[in-house]
């Protein structure tokens, strides 16, 4: 997750022609942030391997786009595309419910 | 809403994102908040730090409420409740979240109906009601949960306990209703008036403040306990005994009285009762029983005894008080039921004493009236005169006027008038009276002096009065005018006087009648013998000249018997109707002769002139005395004067003369300017042999007064020493007329042809005297010394004389009866009767008939010859 006001990371998954365009809001190195922004990062390496574009904004840099999104809490995952537009707010610790906001169920579940 | 749209899409995103949001800032997932309307960043930490501190305070300030409180759903499922509400149903809450709360509260499957809830669900505003649970009260808010579409999800319900204010509001409820009620009973008490009645009110307005109790009242007279009222009433085979009772046999009452606080029995099984009161306990099933004195002013009138009949009610220390205050009001109203009963007895015997002491007043006015009436009217003089505080005339009724003259105002403006108005040589007299020991018994007779200066006589009597240290203060009297009584004594003393004279000059004249009768006797012996004799002597016979002198001296003595007789009244009258003023006409010229010419005389006879009966003879007498007496004083010449007058005696001035009869009378007034007389004189100026002159007989007026009373009529003189004197002369009138005089034949001695002449002398020497000198003359004389000799001659010895010659005082048969006897026999006897003087018993009042022939001794023998020689000759019987 890069520093700035914006970045990009593209991650293309093989098996799903899906492309998720996830924009992570985080506030700094705040706790629940860099929770989230390494759930992210797991999300991207696994599930979402090769087939995410990842913007993550530190919302103490931009707080515009915050508003933009119409983010109120951070960090805030706003899953941007594909439609309709989500938004996760958390530390995206359970990744099952990530991806099942992402519409990606894993089949046949981890129980 | 519809959820199909973009809008409503974006809305659902929106919300699931708030939602999601929110948990996530739940779970602390969130670091920061983006503030929307204000443009800044809100650390999450701190925000979830701050809201758990919110939460833990606002569960505190839950938990802190006393009253109970809990949120529930829009079904009243319990969501919350604090901790007060933990307490009162004693679980914990989460035992009891998810449990609709009536289930919870009430243990019922349905809201209660008088939930708020239930109207808060309708109103949607906050809804309270005061709710009963158990023996607790609760009020119950609700407070309505909306969302934003005002649709109820749920409540906030917070019960508060207002036991004790309900507590507190039924006290101040039961307070008021006493109070009420007692206002009540005493608007009751004050309006008994009737001591029964009275008690009757007591106990009905205790049970009223005890609805379902009962009610006695006792009174206490002394040591005793009655029974004065119950309610409800006693049976009426309740036992008279238990009515009454001694107050040592009831120590409750007894304690109650003691220390006049109530006594409070909260069980009345366990008490030791008397015998009627357990009776009356058992009979009205009374529990608890309370004992009120009734004090009035520290003293105790009675008890009320108020029973209740509820099995857990034992009388609190409140009802007690009320009832305090019931029996202090019932005190006084007793108390003022007794003063109002007193009173009322009081008032009557006022009323009575009143109208007695009116009828008394009245009686007294009545009286005073009366008494003053008595004494407005009353002739007499009545008054009132008072010596302290000041002095005067306190009352003087109106009789003074007409007695002094002197108004009863001007008595009371004078203190002093009183002594005023005595006559100044009386006023000693009312001094002494006004002395301490006067004898106030005693009338005072006193002169007064009237207001015009004239004179009255008074008969005062006075009654003192003095104070309780004996001084006098007043003097209450009477005066009374006697002014005619002390004249008409002084006219009866007057009277007295005369009378005394008369009697006196009475019994002088019998006195001297009796003398001249005799000495007549004497005299006519002496003069006929000397007569007899001289006519049988030769005029040249040397004894004749003797023998006259003899007759001359016989005669002047027999002069001097008629002026006596005359006096005693016991000479013979023979009065005739006659005129005074021809008598005094007749003996003008001898009357001028008799005064000589220093007197001079005034005649005022008065035209007709009635006629008077009396003895012409004797009426010249008398003029020729008093004109001899009127000029022996007047020796240095002066003025007589006779008057005549017709007067009418009324029977006042008639009664002021003794002897002397009401009527029409003839006044002769012999008026003489000479030297007057003393009063000691004129009383005597009537007595024989009283004269005042040296040469006098003393007989001159004693005749005059002889001749007019034995006339009927009456003399009076009145006279002051160098002052006229007057003497005067009534003389009854006579209805017959003056007779015409008639010339009397001259008698001549002449033989008496023989007739018989029966002589009854009881005097010797007169009868042979007269025996012997009509034998002379040719009589035939017969003669008795009685009335019985001369009987017995003509009736025994047939003696008829042709007359009878009598004495007609003789012992035995007197002339009169003589006469009477002999002419039964002999009608046409012939009588002359002869007497010395004229007895009453004999000869009317002196007067002898006018038509009996009579003869005064002593006589002279011519007379008594021309006198038979009348009777026989034709001139009388």
């Amino acid at each position: 997750v890069a520093s700035g006001t914006s970045g990009k990371r593209k991650a293309r998954g093989a098996g799903s022609p899906q492309l998720y365009r996830l924009t992570l809001f985080v506030a700094g190195d705040e706790p629940n942030s860099r929770q989230a922004s390494e759930a992210l990062a797991r999300l991207c390496a696994g599930p979402l391997a090769d087939r995410c574009e990842v913007r993550i904004v530190d919302v103490e840099a931009d707080y515009q786009a915050a508003l933009d999104h119409g983010v109120i809490m951070v960090p805030t995952l706003v899953v941007e595309s594909p439609p309709p537009v989500r938004a996760i707010v958390g530390t995206l610790s359970d990744e099952a419910e990530v991806l099942a906001a992402l519409g990606l169920a894993r089949e046949g579940g981890q129980r | 809403v519809s959820d199909t749209g973009p809008i409503s899409a974006e809305l659902r995103r929106r919300l699931a994102l708030a939602e999601a949001a929110l948990e996530a800032l739940r779970r602390g997932e969130v670091d920061l908040v983006v503030g929307a309307d204000a443009p800044r960043l809100v650390r999450a930490k701190s925000l979830v730090e701050e809201n758990e501190r919110l939460a833990s305070e606002w569960q505190k300030t839950f938990d802190a409420l006393d009253d109970m409180a809990c949120i529930v759903d829009a079904d009243q499922r319990l969501l919350r409740c604090n901790l007060a509400m933990e307490r009162y149903l004693g679980r914990q809450a989460s035992a009891m979240v998810g449990q609709p709360c009536f289930h919870i509260v009430h243990g019922t499957a349905a809201p209660h109906a008088q939930c708020p809830f239930l109207r808060a669900r309708r109103s949607l505003q906050r809804e309270t009601a005061e709710m009963q649970l158990g023996d607790r009260w609760f009020q119950v808010t609700v407070d309505p949960l909306l969302d934003a579409d005002r649709r109820l999800t749920g409540a906030v319900q917070i019960a508060r306990d207002i036991t004790r204010q309900k507590q507190a509001e039924e006290q101040l409820r039961q307070k008021t209703e006493r109070l009420s009620g007692l206002l009540d009973v005493s608007l009751a008490l004050a309006g008994a008036r009737e001591p029964t009645a009275l008690f009757q009110t007591i106990v009905t307005s205790a049970v009223r403040l005890l609805p379902g109790g009962s009610a006695a009242l006792l009174l206490v007279h002394d040591d005793t306990l009655s029974l004065a009222a119950t309610v409800p009433p006693l049976p009426a085979d309740f036992p008279a005994e238990f009515r009454v009772a001694a107050l040592a046999e009831h120590p409750y009452i007894g304690r109650a009285l003691d220390t006049g606080a109530p006594v409070i029995l909260a069980d009345a099984r366990e008490a030791e009762l008397t015998a009627a009161e357990r009776r009356i306990c058992e009979l009205r099933g009374l529990r608890s029983l309370l004992y009120v004195p009734l004090l009035s002013q520290e003293r105790c009138l009675g008890v009320l005894i108020v029973g209740s009949v509820e099995a857990s009610h034992s009388f609190t220390d409140e009802e007690a008080d009320l009832y305090r205050v019931l029996a202090s009001h019932a005190a006084l109203e007793i108390d003022k039921a007794h003063l109002a009963e007193e009173n009322r007895q009081h008032i009557a015997a006022l009323e009575r004493l009143t109208a007695e002491q009116q009828r008394t007043e009245q009686a007294l006015r009545d009286s005073e009236a009366h008494f003053r009436r008595l004494a407005e009217n009353a002739q007499d003089i009545i008054y009132r005169y008072e010596f302290a505080p000041t002095r005067g005339f306190t009352y003087v009724n109106p009789a003074a006027v007409a007695m002094t003259g002197y108004t009863p105002e001007e008595h009371y403006a004078d203190p002093d008038l009183g002594l005023k108005i005595i006559h100044p040589d009386d006023r000693p007299l009312l001094e002494a009276v006004a002395g301490a020991t006067s004898d106030f018994t005693r009338p005072l007779v006193l002169r007064w002096v009237r207001k015009d200066g004239s004179l009255l006589w008074t008969e005062q009597r006075n009654v003192p009065l003095y104070d309780e240290q004996g001084n006098l203060v007043a003097m209450e009297g009477i005066a009374r005018d006697i002014t005619e009584r002390v004249k008409a004594e002084e006219e009866r003393a007057r009277l007295q006087e005369q009378l005394q004279r008369a009697q006196r000059l009475e019994a002088i004249g019998r006195l001297a009648g009796g003398i001249a009768h005799d000495f007549n006797n004497v005299l006519g012996v002496i003069l006929g013998y000397a007569e007899m004799a001289l006519e049988r002597l030769l005029p040249e016979d040397p004894l004749r000249t003797d023998l006259e002198q003899i007759v001359a001296a016989a005669q002047r003595a027999a002069s001097l018997t008629r002026q006596l007789l005359a006096f005693s009244r016991r000479q013979p009258l023979r009065p005739v109707a006659m005129s005074l003023n021809e008598a005094i006409g007749g003996m003008e010229k001898m009357l001028r002769r008799l005064l000589g010419e220093d007197i001079e005389l005034a005649l005022a006879l008065a035209p007709d002139l009635p006629a008077v009966q009396a003895d012409p003879a004797q009426i010249e007498q008398v003029l020729m005395n008093l004109a001899v007496n009127a000029r022996e004083a007047m020796p240095a010449g002066g003025k007589l004067r006779i008057e005549t007058a017709a007067i009418e005696l009324d029977a006042a001035r008639a009664a002021a003369r003794p002897g002397v009869a009401p009527g029409p009378y003839v006044q002769l007034t012999v008026t003489d300017t000479g030297c007057g007389m003393t009063a000691e004189v004129a009383a005597q100026i009537f007595d024989p042999f009283f004269t005042t002159k040296e040469r006098g007989t003393g007989l001159g007026l004693a005749t005059v007064y002889g001749i007019v009373t034995q006339s009927g009529g009456s003399i009076s003189v009145s006279s002051e020493p160098g002052q006229d004197t007057t003497f005067r002369i009534y003389l009854p009138v006579t209805g017959a007329p003056p007779p015409v005089a008639a010339t009397q034949p001259a008698g001549h001695r002449s033989p008496g042809q023989g007739k018989h002449v029966l002589v009854v002398e009881d005097e010797e020497g007169l009868r042979k005297l007269i025996t012997a000198f009509l034998s002379r003359l040719g009589y035939r004389v017969s003669a008795a010394a009685s009335g019985g000799e001369a009987l017995l001659l003509v009736e025994e010895k047939g003696l008829r004389p042709d007359l009878l010659l009598t004495d007609v005082v003789m012992p035995n048969i007197s002339g009169r009866e003589l006469v009477d006897r002999l002419r039964r026999s002999q009608p046409d006897l012939k009588v002359l009767l002869m007497s010395g003087y004229t007895d009453t018993a004999i000869l009317h009042h002196g007067q002898l008939e006018a038509s009996t022939p009579f003869i005064e001794k002593p006589f002279s023998i011519d007379r008594l010859a021309t006198k038979i020689r009348e009777v026989i000759g034709g001139h009388g019987r």
